[in-house]
């Protein structure tokens, strides 16, 4: 017996792998369940969000949990997934404290990492059905 | 601050509302509130010493 689209997609494996692609790929779990429109808009704005924080001369804040402010910092800046990854990988993030926009650009990673956050949220209540 | 202000109000709105005219009222009335807040915000403390 052929199982039904809700079913499919009310799994809780095939409901975990939604979720970590809208992690990894901000967008990417609305475009999968196909909420095109809405996904395409996270897809554009949040890396885009993201770069602003980086040009910003912004800081990708390490995981220190002996200082617990920057590891909060931290845990919301990997939100964004894997702009994180590939903005560590490129040497991007180090942070200016000098620079006039150091905070606007901190603010803008931190931001776009929890906004990320949000639309996982959104993405796991798509895939359960409730929305 | 704008900057900001219309990333914030284009997520959300997207997040918040389903229908597209809705998605625009909503965005729109976010960034209203973000950017006019952020200058009330800054007018208010403006008189404070520190």
């Amino acid at each position: 017996m052929p199982v039904a689209e809700t079913d499919r997609v009310r799994s809780p494996g095939l409901t975990s792998l939604v979720c970590a692609a809208a992690w990894a790929l901000p967008g990417a779990g609305h475009l999968w369940l196909g909420r095109r429109r809405k996904g395409l808009i996270f897809l554009v704005t949040l890396p885009l969000m993201f770069a602003c924080g980086l040009w910003l001369e912004g800081r990708l804040f390490p995981f220190e949990p002996s200082q617990p402010l920057v590891a909060l910092a931290a845990f919301a800046d990997i939100g964004i997934g894997l702009p994180y990854f590939v903005a560590t990988a490129l040497g991007q993030g180090a942070g200016v404290a000098i620079a006039a926009t150091f905070e606007y650009g901190n603010a803008f990673l931190i931001v776009a990492g929890l906004l990320n956050m949000l639309v996982v949220l959104d993405a796991f209540d798509v895939a359960q059905g409730r929305k | 601050m704008v900057l900001f202000a219309f990333f914030v109000s284009i997520v959300f709105a997207a997040l918040m509302r389903d229908d597209p005219r809705e998605q625009l009222g909503l965005g729109l009335r976010l960034f209203g509130g973000l950017v006019g807040g952020g200058l009330l915000a800054g007018w208010l403390l403006y008189p404070l010493p520190f």
